[in-house]
């Protein structure tokens, strides 16, 4: 029995002990690329990092497209859409906005977004690589985060990267297989922002991530605008999965984003060891121990919107700015509407001509598709209530609805638009974001949801009656606040815009203060 | 010992009253409210009762009939407020067709509040120019929403307005289609927009 209790006592030491070996050596193996230092030089070699539009991609004369053609297809159909699908519909990437570095040497990137699922703690970017010498590569850069990715792109959060990795394309017609997603993750505790409105320098005087020691939560930055990441590394870790080079290239880690990593040649073949130096590619750097640091990224977001712009956009549109003022001039009783859709060909936008029901109905159904951006309608003089109501509000859930319905859409559902003129005035309704876009969706989905949404909204427009005599005066401007008050309780982020209109015909944007309801310059 | 157990419970007892605290909101009332489970919009004056029994509209073409009860402190989903409402099923017969029938979701137990094709409580003084109004604006009439199970979306406004008329009770109602977000601008109810005036059935 004595025997028994001692050999249970040793077993259970033992197993402490091996528990605390084991957190050790993780703790160890967690933090062995930690005695690299910030790079805060690598954008010396940067000579532009910007966001670029599609157009200017495909314009762009600096970059042999042949390989970025065999990766993501029919270079000029992309034109016609926001969103295109990489290698067989593996990849859709997000082809609205793309984040481009060059550097004087004559290197150039193009950072394209994955579009994943928002609810994933995964961001992932498609780089287009092209390098002095004209060789090309591709890379998908992989980096986890510690809330959903659509916060961080919604710009409801602060970024918060955990941990990347990067893997070469080298078959453009990759199967996920062989992309070499087996690639080894590694902390983005050490990085600089070089351009952007961001700011944030992680150290370790930052907090670290519970479950990622090692790691550290970089300081606030400003959402929804393109960031440039420097990584620093030493030469001797070899990461980066399948592609690596093969020979013995202590340079061998993929670059994170635009830099090539530390190689002057091609990166895809092994190469020798090479010292560390100004390569004119990017910024190589010794870091005093044998070992180099390098690589530059980009990690493309959602820039901050301006729907002041976007709505202007839309009201420049000369059809559309001279059906607005007929609709702003129409006085009968009767809503009419009109539609601006988007040529799922040519991305173009298309007013339809001025919409009225047939026969005696006075609501207006403006009949949206999946390809509708922007539904303009009217409030008829002789409607009770100016503002929008909730069937209009919820007019926007079913154009998300329809826009998921198909299966390219050339609209981004973030973008649809609600203009409604009412009042000699005319507003519109944009989101704010994605997550309210799913939101406002779903009740426009559910049947009961559905009612409840309408007649809260229309109870709180009725407020402003006595409910015993009926007196008392509602307006626009108390319509505007129970409206905000409204999204606000349903957590839907929509911003309210009134046009500048000079002689009938609408010039400008103004966006509607929540708090205050002064309309503030957003152009 | 016992004391302070006593008051321990005391506290407990008081505190958890407090949290289960329900605010009660006249219906129509102009007072500010949030939208969960501790208020409860009533019908504080019974304003909705009038409304409630079996109704009915005919002319040499068409019969509607309305049948309508009230909902009391209905809840739509759990954290959502309660709210007395007004709800019920109707028929539409045109030219001696029936057009439209869901009575007989009227007394099914499992639909309730918004799940009925009529349903809605919000009190309204004064009506669209497009609905003949002989009321007085502080008369509170009854604004409900008609759905029409020919298609989802599909569905209208009533405004109802209660009048005695020596003895006789009557429903003054304005209907129009709301159908603006259904699938096809050709789908509206089948009951055409109107004035329309049913009596009460005994």
């Amino acid at each position: 029995m004595n025997t028994k209790t001692q050999k249970h006592k040793n077993t259970r030491s033992y197993l402490k002990i091996g528990v605390l070996l084991f957190g050790l050596s993780t703790l160890n193996f967690s933090c062995q690329k930690e005695d690299v230092s910030i790079n805060e030089t690598s954008n010396n070699s940067v000579s532009t990092n910007e966001i670029i539009s599609y157009n200017d991609f495909i314009n762009a004369k600096s970059v042999n497209k042949n390989l970025l053609q065999e990766a993501i297809g029919d270079l000029n159909s992309l034109k016609s859409s926001t969103h295109r699908s990489l290698e067989n519909n593996t990849f859709v990437v997000d082809t609205t906005l793309i984040g481009n570095v060059q550097h004087e040497s004559g290197y150039v990137s193009y950072t394209f977004r994955v579009v994943s699922d928002p609810e994933a703690n995964l961001l992932q970017n498609i780089m287009l690589s092209q390098y002095a010498d004209g060789t090309e590569m591709n890379y998908l850069i992989e980096y986890k985060t510690d809330v959903p990715v659509g916060e961080i792109l919604n710009g409801t959060t602060n970024q918060h990267l955990t941990e990347y990795r990067v893997t070469k394309l080298i078959d453009p017609q990759l199967s996920y297989a062989s992309r070499g997603l087996s690639g080894s993750w590694d902390c983005v505790d050490v990085v600089s922002i070089t351009s952007g409105e961001c700011s944030f320098t992680a150290g370790s005087d930052k907090k670290e991530y519970a479950d990622h020691p090692g790691c550290y939560e970089p300081d606030q930055m400003t959402p929804r605008t393109f960031i440039t990441i420097t990584v620093t590394e030493e030469c001797e870790f070899v990461g980066g999965g399948i592609g690596a080079d093969t020979g013995s290239d202590t340079g061998g880690f993929t670059p994170i984003g635009g830099g090539p990593g530390g190689e002057t040649g091609n990166p895809a073949a092994g190469d020798d060891d090479t010292p560390c130096e100004e390569n004119g590619l990017t910024t190589t750097i010794d870091d005093g121990n044998g070992g180099c640091i390098t690589g530059t990224g980009v990690v493309v977001e959602l820039p901050e919107r301006n729907n002041c712009i976007d709505l202007k956009e839309f009201t420049d549109i000369p059809l559309v700015k001279t059906r607005l003022n007929t609709l702003k001039n129409d006085g009968g009783n009767f809503e009419k509407g009109m539609r601006i859709d988007k040529n799922p060909n040519t991305g173009e936008y298309v007013p339809t001509p001025i919409l009225s029901n047939t026969g005696a109905y006075r609501e207006i159904n403006l009949y949206p598709s999946g390809y509708t951006e922007v539904i303009v309608h009217t409030h008829p003089p002789t409607d009770v209530f100016s503002m929008f109501s909730g069937p209009d509000i919820l007019e926007m859930g079913k154009v998300a609805s329809l826009i998921e319905g198909v299966s390219a859409s050339t609209v981004a559902s973030v973008s649809i638009t609600h203009i409604l003129v009412t009042d000699g005035m005319t507003f519109a309704l944009r989101f704010d974001d994605i997550a309210s876009v799913t939101k406002l969706k779903n009740i426009y989905e559910d049947p009961e949801q559905k009612k409840k949404f309408n007649k809260r909204l229309l109870k709180l427009y009725k407020k402003d009656k006595n409910s015993l005599t009926g007196l008392g005066e509602t307006d626009i401007y108390k319509q505007q606040r129970h409206l905000f008050a409204f999204l606000q309780e349903y957590n839907v982020n929509l911003s309210l815009y009134q046009a500048d209109q000079s002689g009938g015909f609408i010039t400008g944007w103004r966006k509607i203060n929540k708090e205050t309801l002064a309309k503030e310059n957003c152009n | 010992m016992k004391k302070i157990l006593f008051i321990v419970i005391a506290i407990t007892v008081i505190t958890s009253c407090k949290a289960q605290q329900t605010t009660i909101i006249p219906l129509g009332s102009s007072l500010d409210y949030e939208f969960n489970q501790n208020t409860y919009l009533k019908d504080v004056n019974n304003d909705l009762d009038k409304f409630v029994g079996t109704w009915k509209f005919e002319n040499q073409s068409s019969e509607i009939t309305f049948m309508l009860k009230k909902d009391v402190q209905y809840q739509a989903s759990s954290g959502d407020e309660y709210e007395d409402m007004l709800v019920g099923e109707y028929q539409y017969i045109d030219a001696g067709v029936e057009k439209v029938n869901t009575l007989s979701s009227f007394n099914n137990p499992d639909i309730l509040g918004y799940a009925h094709n009529i349903s809605g409580s919000i009190f309204t003084h004064t009506l669209p120019v497009y609905c003949i109004d002989n009321s007085d604006i502080s008369e509170i009439k009854i604004q409900l929403t008609i759905d029409d199970p020919i298609g989802n979306y599909v569905e209208g406004v009533l405004i109802l307005r209660y009048k005695n008329d020596n003895g006789i009770e009557k429903l003054e109602v304005c209907i129009y289609d709301s159908s603006k977000l259904a699938a096809t601008p050709d789908l509206h109810i089948s009951i055409p927009d109107g004035y329309y005036e049913f009596v009460k059935q005994n």
